[in-house]
């Protein structure tokens, strides 16, 4: 489904991605893990085609399109979706309406009828539930003034919602309790499907106890420099992310190349 | 003109003192502090057609849509600043101006608004002119649910393309009395007309008025307007300027603190585009104690156009524990639109508060790339965002039906902003 290829990318001029390989196929999760810097929030956003970043070599296509030729709306509306790390705070856009309009303009590209208000209330309440979400966060403006964990909340239940086939979870599990991270993971995983593909960007290995990936991947320095069953997981949580050869010297204490660092 | 005696207050005579002190002193000209971001001789320079004296009754021109609301109860139009018909319900009175030789103008007409200024001489120009005008009254204790509306429109005759228009209102509010009155002018953008519309507001103590103006969105003419208020102690206030933009809109809002205890709400919005101009004067006169102001001005700026907000607050000697504050929000979508924001703070007393500020940037590309991200086109995420801008004053008007309806046209609005900018 989702095929790059010695992808570089170059953020103001400094490569971040330099020849990321990656082959997700539909069914399949993958986990992206890596330390801070070495290109996991990149790859997320060259994904989803965000500005400011520019491809320099390499190619990644969906079910075979050129998928970086695409407007940001356009991969939306073909299935890819991004959960963000950072979920943006829009006022005065209510989170009802925006979310209607998302679904619609998907669900035209896919050749369905249009929600009509009452019909997508019902499905909304619908996945709300899943997500243990009250009702009223639907009335209010796009994230404002939403905690850390209903932003990540709403991020799962837009994606519910939009029915994805390539979800990109980027760093999901950031600031989540213990019990938020699992209503988001079983939000996560009543998505899973044959399908579906998902790539979770993860700094720790927490949430793949949660969200248990096909295959691991550490990215470091915009590569991929080693790829394993979910085993690899728990041996980088052990190890840190020291031992990973060509792996640069951790700068702070949450990149934890010492041994347990990693929290 | 005060001192005048009552009999000497009629229509023919204030127009012709109005006329003769016009000539001395001229139209507005950009050489005045008051004019520099405008300059009023595009309009000045046209020889206007005067749609007095009527040579037969014109076609009444107000379009559907605004002239009878079902939200309102109490709907008047006017054509060519004439009153059309009464309105006589329980608390409240509309009726015409007195325009004959013999019947004086109520007290307050004319008192209001500055009446002697080289820079105001647009008021000049419209007492000069007006005939048979809009005389709202509240009487004391009333409280009017339904909102108050009146439709300016023009008469359509042949062959009298620039004609001007000289709506005038004088609106007093009794003593604790509260009423919601909207000026729509959107009636007034058929053509190449050039309004210019001067509104007397007067507040009992302890009386309550919210003045909606709705400026209509035109490709041609002109729009001056003026309003101006005097609230005595305790009044309350509030004024919503919804102006989407013209060749050159002119709105001057004036708030005279007369008594203790006063409040003020001024809430604007504007958009310009092409090469429109939207330009807002106002001024906060703190005359008395403990009266609080707050303005809120927004403006939408697209291709080449100019916006001007020149907020300016008096506070007088007397005038302590004033509590002002003064902000001015805008959004600049291209790199030609332009807008100057300028707060303006005379203060002479020394207990007070007073605040002020002001912000100029773009569409939030984070909130873009997030709608896009999902689905939402580049168009559409950009409308959405500028309706988001926009509504947040929408969304302060009170009476359901008219913020449906101003929702609906400045929504409109928003869209095709949205969609420019692409």
């Amino acid at each position: 489904m989702l095929s790059i290829k010695d992808l570089h990318v170059e953020v103001d001029g400094k490569p971040v991605l330099k020849g990321l390989t990656l082959e997700v196929n539909a069914g399949e999760v993958h986990a992206i893990m890596g330390p801070n810097g070495s290109g996991k929030s990149t790859l997320a956003h060259v994904l989803a085609g965000r500005e400011g970043y520019t491809v320099t070599a390499g190619t990644a296509t969906y079910d075979g399109a050129d998928l970086l030729a695409m407007a940001p709306e356009i991969r939306a509306r073909k299935g890819v979706f991004l959960a963000f790390q950072y979920p943006i705070e829009i006022p005065g856009v209510g989170n009802l309406y925006f979310l209607r309009t998302a679904v619609n303009a998907v669900r035209k590209e896919r050749g369905l009828e249009p929600f009509d208000a009452v019909d997508f209330l019902a499905a909304a309440k619908d996945r709300m539930k899943l997500l243990g979400m009250p009702a009223a966060l639907l009335e209010r403006s796009v994230n404002e003034g939403f905690s850390g964990g209903e932003k990540k909340r709403n991020e799962i239940f837009q994606m519910a919602m939009l029915e994805p086939r390539l979800c990109v979870l980027d760093e999901t599990d950031s600031g989540l309790d213990i019990d938020a991270l699992r209503v988001v993971a079983g939000g996560v995983n009543a998505l899973r499907g044959p399908e579906r593909a998902m790539v979770v960007i993860t700094h720790y290995q927490r949430l793949l106890d949660h969200i248990v990936p096909d295959r691991v991947h550490v990215l470091s320095d915009g590569r991929i420099v080693e790829s394993g069953s979910k085993e690899l997981a728990h041996e980088l949580e052990k190890k840190g992310y020291g031992w990973v050869h060509d792996m640069p010297v951790a700068t702070d204490a949450t990149a934890g190349s010492a041994p347990g660092a990693a929290r | 003109m005060t001192q005048a005696t009552a009999t000497a207050r009629t229509a023919p005579t204030l127009r012709a003192q109005a006329a003769a002190r016009l000539a001395e002193l001229g139209l507005p000209t950009v050489k005045l502090e008051e004019w520099r971001f405008t300059n009023p001789a595009a309009i000045t320079r046209v020889a206007w057609c005067t749609a007095e004296p009527y040579t037969a009754e014109p076609t009444v021109f107000v379009p559907a849509t605004t002239a009878a609301p079902a939200w309102s109860r109490h709907a008047v139009a006017t054509v060519d600043g004439r009153l059309v018909t009464p309105v006589a319900a329980p608390g409240l009175a509309i009726t015409a101006l007195p325009a004959d030789d013999t019947t004086s103008l109520p007290d307050a007409y004319g008192t209001i608004a500055p009446a002697d200024a080289a820079t105001h001489s647009f008021v000049l120009h419209n007492t000069a002119r007006a005939t048979a005008g809009v005389h709202v009254r509240v009487a004391d204790g009333a409280a009017i649910a339904a909102p108050v509306v009146i439709a300016h429109g023009r008469g359509i005759r042949s062959g009298e393309a620039r004609i001007v228009v000289t709506p005038r209102v004088l609106l007093e509010v009794g003593a604790g009395a509260t009423v919601t009155v909207v000026e729509d002018f959107r009636g007034l953008t058929s053509g190449d007309e050039f309004t210019n519309a001067v509104t007397e507001v007067v507040l009992a103590a302890g009386a309550t008025c919210t003045l909606v103006r709705l400026v209509g969105e035109r490709a041609q003419g002109f729009h001056v307007g003026l309003a101006a208020v005097r609230l005595a102690r305790d009044a309350r206030f509030t004024a919503r300027t919804f102006a989407p933009g013209g060749p050159i809109v002119r709105d001057d809002l004036r708030v005279l603190f007369a008594g203790e205890g006063g409040e003020a709400h001024l809430d604007g919005l504007f958009t310009v585009t092409g090469n429109q101009v939207v330009d807002h004067h106002t001024i906060l006169d703190h005359a008395a104690a403990r009266c609080t102001s707050r303005e809120y001005y927004k403006g939408v700026l697209t291709g080449a156009g100019h916006g001007v907000f020149n907020g300016a607050v008096l506070i007088r000697t007397d005038a302590q524990k004033s509590d002002s504050n003064q902000r001015s929000m805008n959004l600049l979508l291209s790199n030609d639109a332009t807008i100057d924001t300028k707060p303006e703070l005379q203060i002479y007393a020394d207990d007070v508060k007073c605040g002020h500020g002001a912000t100029v940037g773009r569409l939030d590309d984070d909130a873009l790339f997030y709608l896009r991200a999902r689905g939402i086109g580049a168009n559409e995420a950009r409308a959405l965002l500028v309706r988001a801008f926009a509504g947040e004053l929408v969304d302060r008007v009170e009476h359901d039906g008219l913020r449906a309806e101003i929702g609906a046209w400045i929504g409109e609005r928003m869209d095709r902003v949205g969609t420019e900018v692409a």
